[in-house]
Parts: C-alpha cells; structure tokens; sequence
C-alpha cells in the first residue's frame, strides 16, 4: 500500500518533470525563431523541361521558419506536389521519382545566413531530399511591409510593428542530385534534369511575446 | 497529262498528292497513337506521344489545305453508279474530313486540358487552346476514341470500296487518283 503511494508519487513527479522538459523546449522552439510563413499567401513552385518545354509544379504544403540571419528552417510536405496533370502526379509519387511512400517530407536547414545586399541574403545549409543530404545555397530577398492587410493595427498605436515581409527567390536544384527521376529517365532527353525553384513565402513575426 | 488544278475528268498532281500522303501518315499515326496509349508512363511514351501529336498537325493542316483546294476548284465528276451510292460516297468523303479535323481537334484538346506542354516535332510550341481542366480532358480523350473506331471503319470501307470498283467493276476510280 505504501509503496504504491510512492509509485504514484514517483510517477506523478517524473510526469512534471517531461512535462517541464516539455515545456521548456517547446519554448525555446519558440523563441528559436520568430518568423514563420503564413501557408496561405505562400508558394513553392517549380518548372522542369518536359519534351523542350516548361512544366510547371508545386508543393502546396510547406513551413518555413526563419530568426533573421541566424536559422532558416523549411519543411516541405512532397506529398502536397501538384504538376496539375493527374498521370503526372501519380506517376511522380513512385520510387523512381518522388518515392512519396519512404520519403514525404523535404527538410532544407542553414544556420550560415549571410547578407549579399541590399536585403538580399544567402543561406548556407543542407537539403534533405528523398533521404539524401547535400549542400544547398538559397538567395533570398526579405523585404518587410510595414503593416499587412490581415491584422489591424489599432489607431491608437504610437509605432507601428513590423509584422509581415515577403520572403521570395530562385535557385536551381539538379534533380539527379537526389535520384529523382532515375533509371531510365535518368538522361534528362524527356524531363530536364536542371529544375528551377522558386518561392514566395508570405511570412508574419511571431507575435506571442 | 498532269494538271495543277481537278478538272471534270481527273485529279490534278496536288489533289493526287496531298490525298496520298494523307494516306501514308494516317495509317503511320492510327496504329501509332494505340500503341502509344498503351505503354506504361516510359521515356518512349512521351517521345511516342510527340511524333503522335506533331504528326496529328501535319493531318489536320493537309486536311484543310485539301478542303481549300477543293472548295476553290472542282472535283472529278462521279462515274457512273446508282444515286444512292453517290450519296453513300458522298457521305463516306464527308465523314473522312470531318475526322480528319475532329481528330486532331479533339487531340490537341486533351493534351490541352491535361496541361501537357507540346512541341511539335521538337520544334515548334503547340499554343494550349484550353486551360488545365480533368472533366474536360476525360471527355475529349473520349471523344478521340470514339472518332479513331469510326475512322476504322469508314477508312475500311473508303479502301474496300476503292479496291472493288479496281479489281471487280474494273472502272476508272483508283486509277485516275493515281499518278
């Protein structure tokens, strides 16, 4: 009897212990940046030569979180990609591409930001991408609104917050870099193995604190 | 004696020719486009699908260019033969051209609608005539299929009529559409 009141007590204190755990790290994720997109008035496209010609894609789910020049995390569900053809989204969920059923999610991580000009920037870090991790550089331009359409700043208010900017740029990724498209589409001669990526991510200041 | 433009009694050369080549690339483009369908998603596929759609160009510009021809001149007058068999051949040649604009028409829409990118023979871009749209791809892929089989069909009669009136009446008819 006594010993189960222990337990119990035992138990109930470790539980508060993860719970702080917890806690703790859920703030310091917080805290560990403070700009996160918004989904809605954001995009991640891309364009890949198919027979010569441009086709064009999109990722319709992904997150980016960003602390101003130190980490830039993105996080991209690539089982949200959309070439607006259904064969061609079927087709590029098989392994030989995508392999959306091992690998649904992208993950690109820098904390090597450097400013290139005038809000221009370069984060250096790695894309994890159908399991394989290479080297990526993303340039980006981060231009900050002073105030955005969906959160009204109140009359009364004597500065003006910067709350939203717009987080937009390109770079080109080989696709054979991460084994999408191979075998034999691996030539390039039907889809091109250069695609171009571009975003612009809609992105709004954690307003918690 | 070949002449440029049909008269009352024969086809000229452009006639002749243009009918001729029609010939060749429809029964190039027919077997082409099945088998093409057929293969699973391939690099072959889509090449497959070029030449098939680059090819699907060439007909429906040769079938407008023989309409224009014909529609601008004449044609050779009928031979002799029942007013019902006129009419049915009238019918049949009405229906080959019909296909021969449905067709590629009704191509062009689908790959349209499907949102493929198209150059014909990897050198010159196929504007989209309609916006991506799967209800409307799903129906003119339909629509494409059910013109192919009566195109069979009518092409099976065209040539069985052609070869009857050669090897067993024995008129005039394939010889003077031949050079």
């Amino acid at each position: 009897m006594l010993e189960r009141v222990i337990d119990q007590k035992a138990a109930h204190l470790k539980a508060s212990k993860y719970l702080a755990l917890a806690l703790g790290v859920f703030c310091s994720l917080s805290t560990a940046t403070d700009w996160q997109s918004d989904a809605s008035q954001s995009e991640l496209s891309y364009a890949v030569s198919f027979e010569q010609l441009p086709l064009n894609g999109q990722f319709k789910e992904f997150s980016v979180d960003y602390t101003p020049r130190q980490k830039l995390r993105v996080v991209v569900d690539i089982s949200s990609v959309d070439m607006g053809n259904s064969d061609i989204n079927d087709a590029i969920r098989d392994a030989d591409w995508f392999d959306i059923k091992q690998h649904s999610q992208a993950v690109f991580f820098s904390d090597n930001i450097n400013a290139v000009g005038e809000g221009e920037f370069m984060a250096k870090g790695t894309l994890q991408l159908k399991g394989i991790n290479k080297p990526v550089s993303v340039p980006f331009s981060w231009t900050p609104s002073s105030s955005t359409s969906s959160i009204s700043i109140p009359a009364t208010s004597t500065k003006e917050p910067t709350r939203a900017a717009k987080m937009s740029g390109k770079l080109t990724l080989s696709r054979s870099d991460f084994a999408i498209g191979s075998q034999e589409w691996a030539s390039g001669d039907q889809i091109g193995i250069d695609v171009s990526v571009s975003f612009d991510v809609q992105m709004l200041k954690n307003v918690a604190e | 004696m070949m002449t440029i433009r049909n008269t009352e009694s024969q086809w000229g050369w452009p006639s002749k020719l243009l009918h001729w080549l029609t010939a060749v690339v429809i029964l190039i483009q027919i077997p082409l486009g099945f088998y093409a369908e057929e293969l699973k998603l391939s690099p072959l596929k889509l090449d497959l699908f070029v030449w098939h759609k680059s090819i699907g160009m060439v007909i429906l510009l040769l079938a407008i260019e023989r309409l224009l021809w014909r529609m601008t001149g004449t044609i050779p007058a009928a031979i002799d033969s029942s007013a019902i068999q006129r009419r049915l051949a009238q019918l049949a040649h009405a229906t080959l051209y019909g296909l021969m604009i449905a067709l590629p028409i009704s191509g062009w829409i689908t790959t349209s609608a499907a949102n493929i990118p198209t150059k014909l023979f990897w050198l010159i871009e196929l504007p989209a005539i309609t916006g991506p749209d799967e209800a409307l791809k799903s129906l003119a892929a339909e629509v494409h299929e059910i013109c192919v089989i009566l195109l069979i069909v009518i092409l099976v009669v065209h040539i069985g009529a052609a070869l009857r009136h050669h090897f067993i009446l024995r008129d005039s008819i394939l010889k003077r559409m031949w050079f």
